[in-house]
């Protein structure tokens, strides 16, 4: 699974990812938020991890941006189809370097939070722990949404699927909360985001490369 | 043996626009293959249905043996592809570019980098190789489209245009190219409207006129093709044959001229 190629395939993805959606210049946005937690005491009336919150606010910001993972720009979109991509191993690629570079902004945003709202070490950890087992979950939605409503479609129901957006980070945060009412175990919670990992690779990857195949023609929408 | 089949290629557009109609067309295999036709022949619409990126009505392809269905990508393994819009990924750099392509093809690493050293020395892209695609002149992507298609060392080429934008000097370089790969067995088929060359540089050529086969010669016995029954003039260049056959349904010949010139 991990060698020299897929690296490099990882490597290229981030760099696309980075250079087409721009995630640092929304980095402001986040930076704005979590002072507006701080200076609206919002951390202090919301029942919750302030961490958690701030985990939240990054999903809300590039989960916009992750709803587009796969495609944007007509081009990219031929370019899938007019190379022999093994599908399977461009989406493993692309879905990871999409963790990666969330991880970044979510790892930037709660040292942040940790300086701003004073986060406590079990904040922290709990945090990262929200951020894996709602990710995995996350990304099988975006990956859906990606390949179903492309961003010309989307942009022209920005509501809508903000709505929807709200929604996809609730359903992916069931399993942490329900996970928090059955204990707060450090290795239920890593044994938990194993298997989410695990099926997202078992199933979420294979399912989203045949889906990619089956919607060719749509997808380029030349047809 | 021929590379390229095609029997009986339909595509019919949307609001009943036709793209092809009972296209036939063979490739021999080890050819540099030239395919013409005016705008809007349905050259492109040909490619790119090879290219499996068009949906076909009806017909039947068959590439280097394989019969190829649109869902198929396999076959994609062994051609090399240059189409109208030449690259896809422009916020990369040529040889980042060139490696996404490379790893597309799963060629090792140290051989993608070799050869993607080699190809932006070949066609000249060695000052511009940290600039972005973007800022690119048409005819630098034309080369980098090149590059990304031969990097896998193709049995097979798919050209549309190749040499358009690109500037003389670079065109002989690839033009040569392009004939040493034919020597080694790699069959190339090239869409092109310059009929010069062409005629200097296919080994075979086929026209067609509103999506339908209209004509197909070797390029060295069009100057033995009869024009006139009657006088036995024979055609005197690939340019009075491409005129004649494209003009043959009852279309006017003569020359139109502008009122106010």
């Amino acid at each position: 699974m991990i060698n020299q190629e897929n690296l490099l395939r990882v490597c290229i993805h981030v760099r696309l990812l980075n250079r087409y959606t721009k995630p640092a210049s929304l980095m402001p946005l986040v930076v704005l938020s979590i002072l507006a937690l701080k200076f609206t005491g919002a951390y202090y009336a919301i029942p919750v991890n302030p961490g958690i919150s701030v985990v939240v606010i990054n999903f809300l910001v590039y989960g916009f941006l992750f709803e587009d993972l796969f495609l944007g720009e007509t081009n990219m979109k031929i370019f899938y189809f007019l190379y022999p991509i093994d599908l399977k191993k461009f989406t493993f690629a692309r879905n990871f370097a999409g963790l990666l570079l969330m991880l970044v902004s979510v790892s930037v945003s709660v040292s942040l939070a940790t300086i701003i709202l004073h986060l406590t070490l079990e904040q922290i950890s709990d945090a990262f722990l929200y951020f894996f087992v709602t990710f995995f979950g996350l990304l099988h939605f975006w990956n859906f949404t990606s390949i179903m409503f492309s961003r010309n479609s989307s942009s022209s129901k920005v509501f809508l699927f903000s709505a929807l957006e709200i929604l996809e980070i609730l359903g992916a945060s069931i399993p942490y909360f329900i996970m928090k009412l059955l204990s707060t175990g450090f290795f239920l919670c890593s044994s938990v985001i194993v298997v989410l990992g695990a099926s997202w690779y078992v199933f979420s990857v294979p399912q989203t490369s045949r889906m990619l195949l089956r919607r060719k023609f749509d997808i380029i929408g030349r047809a | 043996m021929n590379c390229i089949e095609i029997k009986s290629l339909r595509k019919i557009y949307k609001k009943g626009i036709v793209g092809l109609e009972d296209l036939f067309l063979n490739v021999p295999k080890g050819s540099l293959f030239g395919f013409l036709g005016p705008n809007g022949a349905g050259k492109s619409t040909t490619i790119n249905i090879l290219a499996g990126i068009i949906r076909r009505d009806a017909g039947d392809i068959s590439i280097l043996g394989t019969t190829v269905h649109d869902e198929d990508y396999e076959y994609k393994r062994w051609i090399g592809f240059v189409l109208e819009q030449p690259t896809y990924f422009e916020k990369l750099t040529v040889k980042e570019y060139l490696e996404f392509v490379g790893s597309m093809y799963d060629l090792d690493i140290s051989e993608t980098k070799k050869r993607t050293d080699e190809l932006i020395d070949f066609f000249a892209l060695a000052e511009e190789q940290n600039e972005w695609i973007e800022k690119y002149s048409a005819g630098m992507k034309k080369k980098v489209a090149l590059a990304a298609a031969i990097i896998h060392q193709p049995k097979l080429l798919i050209l549309d245009e190749p040499l358009e934008g690109i500037d003389p000097v670079s065109a002989k370089q690839i033009k040569d190219m392009l004939r040493d790969m034919v020597n080694k067995g790699t069959t190339v088929f090239m869409s092109s409207h310059n009929l010069d060359t062409v005629e200097k540089l296919c080994d075979e050529v086929a026209i067609i006129n509103k999506g339908k086969f209209v004509f197909q010669s070797k390029t060295e016995d069009i100057r033995k093709k009869v024009k006139d029954e009657a006088s036995q003039e024979t055609y005197q260049s690939l340019e009075e044959v491409f005129i004649d056959v494209v003009s043959q349904d009852g279309e006017e010949k003569e020359k139109k001229k502008l009122s106010w010139l």
